[in-house]
């Protein structure tokens, strides 16, 4: 049975819904104030639309602390949220985090504990977003991306999904993402285990997908006559 | 082939061969004489699992100071 077969039959199953219920009831609260507050909108690059039932590692900018939860309420599905040290550890917030579907993860040591239970959940049909770059990067442009997502997408078989989100947009600071085509790793890479020059291209490449996205917000703005409140294009030319 | 041998072919195919690796013995050191860095570190422990079915920590990886010392948690844990 294939992979989003199974996801199917296990979705048909409300006790799957039961033991997400805590996740369920942030996520619905604070959807209706994200989508009073930011109006998101969802945007696609193409017609081909990602698989309802598979599980994916979703790869985005990161340019503001509400990005994850923009992302959260945007996008159709449950998110599983990869939140480096802010979920680990012990205390009412972690526990709280870790109720809203945080995964904690150290990036000063090499987490695989972390990296394991990243890749189970997407094993198990949810989406798992994480922001490659690693930190914040206000003016939302991507710059060098780390490995570790082609490591865990790799290692759970499940395709990427990259996505290109930024609020701002004039009228009420509107938020916009952008969702590019999913794609599986092993479509540029045909081997049962890459070097570590297949991973390291596979990133690069990662990047490139990323960008497509980036433009494709851009392409979109302009298109729809939007205007945002600070637009890095503006920057990097004041900037050169 | 013994976990060693299979141990240094896990390495050739993390490096896409273009590591030597009959020099390596079970007393290298995996930052100072192979040069791995902790991404490499993590790809291979997660190649060893693969491998050779076990299951490998946190506290795991940082006694992970030479192949020595992973043919023996290899070892132990078959």
């Amino acid at each position: 049975m294939a992979t989003s077969d199974k996801t199917k039959e296990i979705k048909k199953d409300p006790a799957v819904h039961i033991k997400f219920f805590p996740m369920d009831i942030p996520r619905f609260f604070v959807g209706m104030i994200i989508r009073i507050w930011y109006r998101p909108k969802l945007a696609y690059i193409s017609d081909k639309r990602p698989d309802k039932h598979s599980g994916a590692l979703v790869i985005a900018n990161h340019s503001s602390f509400s990005d994850p939860i923009i992302l959260g309420t945007v996008l159709p599905r449950r998110i599983y949220y990869l939140a480096g040290e802010l979920a680990m550890g012990k205390g009412l917030k972690t526990v709280g985090l870790r109720g809203c579907g945080c995964i904690g993860i150290d990036r000063n040591i090499s987490d695989i504990d972390g990296i394991r239970k990243s890749v189970n959940v997407m094993k198990r049909g949810h989406y798992l977003l994480m922001f490659p770059q690693g930190s914040l990067k206000r003016d939302g442009q991507i710059r060098e991306i780390k490995s570790g997502a082609v490591l865990m997408a790799w290692q759970a078989g499940v395709p990427i999904l990259p996505v290109y989100v930024k609020k701002g947009l004039k009228g009420f600071h509107r938020a916009l993402a952008m969702v590019g085509e999913e794609f599986y790793l092993s479509d540029y890479c045909d081997k049962k285990m890459p070097s570590m020059k297949d991973i390291a291209n596979l990133t690069d490449m990662l990047a490139l997908k990323m960008h497509e996205c980036e433009r494709a917000y851009f392409d979109y703005i302009d298109a729809h006559n939007m205007k945002l409140v600070n637009d890095p294009r503006n920057q990097k030319g004041e900037n050169e | 082939m013994s976990t060693l041998e299979r141990l240094k072919k896990l390495l050739s195919d993390v490096y896409d061969g273009e590591m030597d690796t009959s020099g390596i013995t079970e007393d290298s050191e995996l930052v100072k004489d192979i040069g791995m860095k902790s991404i490499a570190m993590l790809y291979m422990a997660m190649a060893i699992e693969g491998e050779f079915g076990v299951n490998l920590t946190n506290e795991d990886l940082p006694k992970m100071r030479t192949v020595g010392d992973i043919v023996k948690m290899i070892d132990e844990r078959m």
